[in-house]
């Protein structure tokens, strides 16, 4: 454990130099190359990624399982939410990890949000390349997101980071993500 | 700069200038403190909306997330997609979460949207899958807790509405305020003329210009945001035609995807409050089956178009009309759904309501009338129930009508409707079909029929307060049962058979129809075409009866009476058909030809019979004449025609008619006096022999009723000694009317009346053979005899001598 922490320190140190890197644990490493396959789903899928992606698993759409997000890097974060006005934990992927592991057109300026209400947000790819954009998965305590606390999938921003300051941006069952 | 003589205005000039900066400097600080003032107040009032909305805005999330999951449940049974259901209950208790938090925690709306929260969250909504058809208890108690929540969450989003737009008004009266002191200040500054204050003022504005600014662009962003949200609702823009117009856009299912502004106006709810909603939710109950199916039907017809009018719930519960004209655009790119532009028709459609209440009401009684009844009375003939009309007539309503006046008739209508409700059921149909006729339709046998009859008989008897008057009238009622007939018209008209036969019956009585009553009734009917035919085809005949100067033995006038001539050459008794003729009306035109005929044939035996220059005629007017405002220029017109002097012409009218109207008949004789026409009264002492009313009319002559001299025989004509003797002391000219006997014709002597009439001198003549009898007799009768030497009785007009003889003792009115 210690020695995954430390490699996940690491790592988060090189993808998120700041301010961040206080809050962050990893669970599991980030184990994947570059340009490595996508894992086909074979639970049922909880997230659909459309658009300027390089690499698809279901026809021309990327599809992932718990399972499958998980194997992009899980951490775990502790937060101030907004809506809420709590402090929470999260467990779950960073948004720039998964658009590594899909791989996205140069062309792409940003990703479009849709939830299970058809509630919609756009994040400027600026500010998803910025740091700190979680796509959250799992509770702190690594349990489903009931959606009641606004899962299964949700984005949360660490704190500090600045497009999170808009409170409107902390999109919540969230089904898939469009990159444009 | 200063000339020396001016030292002292120097100094004075230097205190002054010492005030006015003193005062420049505390008005620019005053500007400055109100500027810096104002500028924190704004910050603290955009950060004080800005939460104020935000909560506002997550109740409102809350609530439409409640409103979908109302949906979801709703359309379970057709959809049993429970995994949905469960995911939008979850989805609402995020809302709910939300919603909390951005309150204080103990603020009632977060107390009132937990216990929300809770209850939602107690629900097993993970077994709502299992749950199918519409009556599962699970589904049903789903949508009881669903419709309970989104209540409550309803209510409190519309205080926090309440809320941001009395804070939004309080913050900016509070602005206008500040600002009003500031450009106080300002002017204070200005009054001053230091250019340097004025250009801080400008400063200081623009700043308060520019916060302004920061909360309207604060305001408006959020309303940016939220249309935003709206989905894509622009591209559909180019289908609103009308703003006033309701523009919804449903998929080929019925659920709202767009609605335009209007719904707020017309149905009270936000457009936004609309959306994902199936469009019946807010059609009304008793409607949802029938609209459901024509969007079934839409849906399946591209480029259909389909008019339909909709009956929408607003949200505080009432029901709009909506004429909507539907339009399957499923297939177009742009739109890709089913587009309803509506316009609001409730007014339009209240309007024919009316129109269509007016049509089968009578406006002044608010009873229905005779569309409605007959339309009633055919729809209870389909069934296969007992029916029967009740057909009621007003007894002595003209009177009141008459005398009181017409408003108050109408009063008296009223009031008379009012009673007749109280003494049916219900479920009856009462219509007032005209003038002072009114009819029951009744479900129930002859027997009911009756004895309701009789409890509207009683009931209007009793007297009605009219006009502050104590008002008495009775009414007649017929009664006519299905009895296998199957015609409304049949069963209204039996009805008014029965009606008549009660009234002819002696009035205030109630008749069952009988098959006998029809063929009488047809009897009269067939009398009265007769008699119509009579007066057109000259069927009426003048015979004349002379009237004789008791003085002098010579025929000095003639009583003109009505015959008619049946169809089979046989006279008709008068008071046969003098009733019929006042019934129909035919009667004025009788009058009119009687008038006319007699004035005509007088004229004549005056130019040419020898010694009988000034002989004059009588004629009987009725009452029906008088009041039909047609005698005054009837007679004028028969003066003219037949060249007579209206001084010749004496118009005898009955007593006791002339009391329904004495002030109307007193007013046409006068007219009539005055061109020199005279005025008798006719058959006096058989009526009222009202002694007033001999003195209001100002009567010419009074013809004492036959009667009395038959009441004479034991008193030896002391009755028509005491009339005369009343006549003369009126200044009348007195005529006995009856003289049939010698005996007879000594009373009238002594009784010194002026003339006399009867069998003795002569029965009534017809025309053509006047001019013998006034030649052979020469007009005397002083021999006491005429023709035949005796009195002979005029068997072919029965017991009438005159065509107003019905009007007479035997039937007063």
């Amino acid at each position: 454990m210690v020695v995954a922490a430390a490699i996940g320190l690491a790592a988060a140190g090189c993808a998120h130099p700041s301010p961040v890197a206080a809050a962050v644990v990893v669970t599991t490493p980030a184990p994947r190359a570059p340009g490595e396959r996508l894992p086909a789903p074979a639970g049922e899928p909880v997230l659909t990624i459309t658009g300027r992606v390089e690499r698809t698993n279901v026809e021309s759409t990327v599809r992932l399982d718990e399972d499958g997000l998980d194997s992009l890097g899980r951490v775990r974060i502790e937060l101030y939410e907004p809506w809420v006005k709590q402090r929470m934990s999260f467990q779950g992927v960073w948004l720039t990890d998964v658009l590594a592991a899909t791989g996205i057109d140069d062309a792409a300026a940003g990703v479009h949000l849709t939830a299970l209400d058809n509630y919609q947000v756009d994040i400027p790819i600026t500010d998803v390349r910025a740091g700190g954009v979680l796509l959250a998965t799992r509770t702190g305590d690594g349990g489903a997101i009931p959606i009641a606390e606004g899962g299964p999938i949700r984005i949360v921003f660490a704190d500090g980071v600045a497009s999170g300051a808009n409170a409107n941006q902390w999109i919540w069952s969230v089904t898939t993500i469009d990159v444009r | 700069m200063t000339p020396p003589d001016d030292v002292l205005g120097s100094g004075r000039r230097g205190r002054q200038r010492a005030l006015v900066g003193v005062l420049i400097i505390v008005a620019t600080v005053g500007v400055l403190v109100a500027v810096g003032l104002s500028a924190l107040r704004l910050g603290g009032i955009t950060t004080d909306l800005t939460s104020i909305r935000t909560s506002s805005d997550t109740v409102a999330s809350s609530n439409r997330e409640a409103l979908l999951l109302e949906q979801m449940v709703t359309a379970l049974g057709e959809t049993t997609d429970g995994r949905a259901v469960a995911v939008q209950a979850g989805l609402l208790q995020r809302q709910l979460i939300v919603s909390i938090a951005a309150f204080p925690p103990d603020a009632a709306p977060a107390r009132e949207l937990r216990a929300v929260q809770q209850v939602l969250a107690a629900f097993p909504w993970d077994e709502l899958p299992a749950a199918g058809g519409h009556d599962d208890p699970r589904r049903l108690s789903a949508l009881d807790l669903v419709m309970g929540a989104e209540r409550r969450i309803n209510a409190v989003r519309v205080e926090q509405e309440k809320q941001f737009y009395l804070a939004t008004t309080a913050a900016l009266e509070g602005s206008r305020r500040s600002q009003l002191g500031l450009s106080a200040l300002v002017g204070l500054v200005l009054a001053l003329g230091v250019v340097g204050v004025t250009v801080v003022t400008r400063r200081s504005r623009s700043r308060i210009t520019t916060a302004y600014d920061a909360l309207k662009g604060e305001v408006g962003e959020r309303r940016a945001a939220e249309d935003a949200l709206r989905a894509s609702e622009g591209r559909f823009r180019s289908l609103v035609q009308r703003a006033s117009d309701l523009t919804v856009v449903t998929d080929a299912v019925g659920i709202v995807h767009y609605v335009s502004p209007a719904a707020e106006t017309l149905l009270g709810y936000r457009p936004e409050d609309l959306l994902h909603l199936p469009l019946l939710v807010h059609v009304e109950p008793d409607q949802r089956a029938g609209v459901g199916q024509a969007i079934a039907f839409l849906a399946e017809q591209p480029g259909l178009v389909h008019t339909i009018e909709l009956r929408l719930c607003t949200r505080d519960g009432r029901v709009r009309s909506v004429e909507a004209v539907c339009q399957n655009l499923l297939a177009d790119a742009d739109v890709g759904g089913l587009v309803w532009n509506g316009r609001d028709v409730t007014e339009r459609r209240a309007l024919e309501d009316e129109l269509t209440h007016q049509a089968h009401h009578d406006p002044l009684t608010g009873l229905a009338n005779r569309v409605l009844l007959l339309d009633r009375l055919r729809g209870a003939l389909a069934g296969r129930d007992t029916v029967s009309v009740i057909l009621v007539d007003l007894d002595g309503f003209k009177n009141v009508n008459d005398t009181l006046g017409h408003p108050a008739g109408d009063e008296l209508l009223r009031s008379a409707a009012q009673r007749l409700l109280g003494c049916v059921r219900p479920e009856d149909t009462t219509a007032r079909l005209g003038g002072d006729e009114f009819a029951v339709v009744t479900h129930g046998g002859p027997e009911l029929a009756q004895s309701v009859g009789r409890r509207i008989v009683e009931s209007l008897r009793r007297p009605f307060g009219v006009a502050g008057h104590e008002v008495r009238i009775g009414a007649s009622v017929g009664v006519a049962s299905r009895d296998g007939r199957e015609s409304a018209e049949d069963l209204l008209r039996d009805a008014d058979i029965a009606m008549y036969a009660a009234k002819k019956a002696g009035k205030g009585r109630v008749e069952v129809f009988e098959p006998a009553m029809r063929v009488r009734a047809a009897q009269r009917t067939s009398l009265q075409q007769e008699l119509a035919r009579a007066v057109e085809s000259g069927g009426i005949e003048v015979h004349f009866q002379p009237i004789v100067d008791l003085r002098t033995a010579r025929t000095t006038s003639l009583e003109a009476l009505a015959r008619w001539r049946g169809p089979d050459g046989a006279l008709v008794p008068a008071d046969v058909f003098v009733p019929i003729a006042e019934e129909t009306g035919a009667i004025t035109e009788i009058g009119r030809v009687v008038l006319r005929q007699a004035c005509r044939a007088v004229q004549h035996w005056r130019a040419t019979v020898p010694g009988h220059g000034q002989l004059g005629v009588a004629v009987n007017v009725s009452v029906h004449q008088v009041l039909s405002g047609w005698l005054y220029d009837d007679v004028v017109e028969a003066l003219r025609d037949s060249g007579m002097a209206p001084s010749t012409l004496t118009l005898e009218i009955i007593e006791s008619t002339a009391i329904e109207d004495s002030e109307r008949v007193a007013a046409e004789f006068a007219r009539l006096q005055a061109i020199g026409v005279r005025i008798a009264v006719d058959d006096f002492g058989a009526g009222y022999s009202s002694l007033g009313f001999l003195i209001g009319l100002d009567v010419d002559t009074l013809k004492i009723d036959r009667t009395i001299l038959e009441f004479d025989a034991t008193r030896r004509g002391s009755l028509v000694a005491a009339i005369a003797e009343l006549g003369r002391t009126l200044g009348l000219t007195v005529v006995v009317e009856g003289v049939e006997t010698p005996e007879h014709l000594d009373w009238a002597r002594q009784a010194c009346c002026d003339a006399a009439q009867g069998y003795h001198f002569s029965r009534p003549l017809p025309a053509a053979d006047v001019p013998r009898f006034l030649r052979g007799s020469g007009g005397h009768v002083g021999q006491g005899g005429v023709e035949d030497g005796q009195p002979a009785v005029d068997l072919g007009v029965g017991g009438g001598q005159r065509w107003g003889d019905a009007e007479g003792p035997a039937h007063p009115r």
